[in-house]
């Protein structure tokens, strides 16, 4: 903002940007997306980009699910396998069957955050909440601290052995989260789509308007493609082809005025990643 | 959004010292020092989100009210040039409290804005001794003129949005 | 970034404000006892669940030792030396907290502000030197208010569960 360049005329000041210091995005991330069959793998729960990101702090006792959906269309409990904390890891997994995996964790509401108004405008114009921010300017809120309480919810695609020669159906299946990118098709099918096109499913229905972010996990300051869903929920990206991927889209609803925060909010993420050779 | 990238709050803080050069002591060292106080009482209001009337218009007003003080070479009695700058203060300060919680280096931010605002009014003195020269006073009652017609012009936009 | 430097400095920059109006023969025994201070306590690191209390302290350290400018009777010996031990204290704390030790080295030229701030009380007039002082003051009351804040300052991340 201007008023702070006329306060550095003289030259004599340390330039202090209001700048954001975000770390929006939490995913799982296991050591290795493709495993061979009983292979012992640690998984980490990540959040932030660039230098901020770091392990998740989370406390175990917010999780309220982790669970591996199997081949076979099976849910597997897998909270026993969580460790959080450690000091290289958060849990891990172990599979027998070959075929693609996919885990899933979700946490309560019961993360807040509370910014000041500049800030709390800034998290909601970057990740696409723009219904949010009229509802702010309409009650004349603009100016006002910004609070929500929110929740994790985070998928990762794990693949045993090598792809099945036929499409991974399960891949596709709605896992019942409260905000969830449903990939159309597996990027571990072969052949390999040129598309990754996704769905993105809130309280049950098709999300129309999210903002959804591909980003390369090895290069991750900023996202590698953006995509809003159309009136179906829909969005395709280009598909990777090589290292680690994560998709993410958040999604927030105004809470009654009577309540402790101003918005209820749900962050999603899938991730996924490639092998630098196939097992 | 901020009309002129910030010039009204520097023409503000060179307008205090330029005032308070006119009406020398007390007021040329008392109102560096009640600007900044009363400036930190304004971001305090800011960092607090309490309501006050639109910051813009009141800005745009304490650069038209300083230069026309300047202009007209007002004598104010102390009491009364205090109170029409601690007033103006609260508003420049709020500005920058609303600003401060979100920035990456808030103590660097603070430091910026208040030494800033201090040594804006130092070089607002320094130019008020032109005052001592011979068609220095016609010079700064100038600058005064001036800068009170960008205030209208201010106040102006500031009205406009 | 909450670094340790900016507060340890403005915290020597105010100690060095407050011994210009000391006994000229009890700066440089200050000095010694700010430098042996500091060269004990940079062994002695805060522990880090005190990381906040520390740097409230620290503030409220800036603003009582730059507040005592404006004492009508100046400093007395005793005074200057338990404000040199109390200044290392706390910026040894900051730093060791959040920064590196040569993080000291950085902030400790703010101290020899003592020298040009007591040359100009002696030749001109303490009127300079308070103002400044105020303007520090300012910038700590700022620091102590971002503290209080129910928001997510500026330097920590959000949204970190």
């Amino acid at each position: 903002m201007n008023r702070r360049h006329a306060a550095w005329l003289l030259g004599l000041l340390v330039c202090a940007r209001v700048s954001l210091v975000s770390a929006h995005d939490f995913w799982l991330q296991p050591r290795q997306y493709w495993i061979t069959s009983d292979a012992l793998t640690a998984l980490t729960l990540q959040v932030g980009h660039g230098p901020l990101r770091q392990r998740s702090p989370i406390p175990a006792r917010r999780i309220t699910r982790f669970q591996a959906l199997t081949p076979g269309g099976a849910l597997v409990d897998l909270r026993a396998r969580l460790r959080l904390g450690q000091a290289t890891e958060d849990g891990d997994f172990q599979f027998t069957q070959p075929g693609a995996y996919l885990l899933v964790l979700q946490t309560d509401y019961r993360a807040q955050t509370h910014l000041p108004s500049l800030r709390f405008n800034d998290y909601l114009k970057a990740e696409g909440l723009t219904a949010a921010l009229e509802q702010r300017a309409r009650l004349h809120l603009v100016d006002a601290d910004g609070s929500e309480r929110y929740s994790r919810c985070a998928k990762a695609i794990v693949q045993v052995g090598r792809s099945a020669a036929r499409p991974q159906k399960l891949i596709s299946k709605p896992l019942g989260l409260p905000l969830e990118i449903v990939p159309e098709v597996s990027p571990y099918d072969v052949p390999r789509s040129a598309t990754l096109p996704v769905r993105v499913i809130y309280a049950g229905h098709p999300l129309a308007g999210a903002l959804i972010k591909l980003t390369n996990l090895q290069d991750d300051a900023s996202p590698f493609e953006v995509r809003h869903t159309d009136d179906q929920g829909r969005a395709s990206f280009t598909m990777p082809s090589a290292g680690s991927w994560l998709l993410n889209v958040i999604w927030t609803k105004p809470l009654p005025r009577s309540d402790e925060t101003d918005f209820e909010t749900v962050f999603s993420s899938l991730s996924f990643g490639f092998p630098s050779e196939r097992p | 959004m901020h009309p002129f990238g910030g010039l009204d709050h520097l023409l503000a803080m060179i307008s205090v010292g330029l005032w308070g050069a006119f009406l020398g002591r007390p007021l040329i060292h008392v109102l560096p020092v009640i600007f900044p106080a009363l400036m930190v009482a304004g971001a305090i209001l800011g960092m607090f989100g309490v309501p006050l009337p639109p910051v813009e218009v009141g800005i745009a007003v304490s650069v038209l009210v300083l230069g026309g003080c300047i202009a007209l070479s007002l004598r104010a009695p102390v009491w009364a040039a205090s109170l029409v700058v601690a007033v103006f203060a609260v508003f420049h300060g709020y500005a920058h409290g609303k600003e401060l919680p979100s920035a990456a280096d808030p103590v660097s931010y603070s430091a910026g804005f208040v030494l800033a605002t201090g040594l804006l009014h130092v070089s607002g003195i320094g130019v008020g001794f032109l005052n001592t020269r011979p068609g220095g006073v016609a010079v700064t009652r100038g600058l005064g003129g001036v800068i009170a017609a960008l205030g209208v012009w201010f106040l102006y936009r500031a009205l406009g949005t | 970034m909450r670094g340790g430097v900016v507060p340890a400095a403005l915290l020597f920059v105010a100690l060095g404000l407050a011994l210009a109006f000391a006994p000229r023969s009890s700066r440089a025994p200050s000095l010694v006892a700010l430098l042996a201070t500091l060269a004990v306590f940079s062994f002695v690191p805060a522990p880090q669940a005190w990381l906040e209390e520390t740097f409230f302290g620290c503030w409220l350290a800036v603003l009582a030792t730059a507040a005592s400018v404006h004492l009508g009777r100046g400093l007395g010996r005793c005074a200057a030396i338990v404000l040199s031990v109390n200044a290392g204290i706390w910026a040894s704390a900051v730093i060791s907290l959040a920064g590196s030790r040569s993080d000291v080295l950085k902030a400790l030229p703010g101290a020899l502000v003592v020298w040009p701030a007591s040359w100009v009380v002696r030749r001109y007039d303490s009127i300079p030197v308070k103002v400044v002082s105020s303007w520090v003051i300012a910038v700590a009351v700022l620091a102590l208010t971002l503290q209080l804040l129910p928001v997510t300052p500026g330097y920590l991340p959000d949204h970190l569960e």
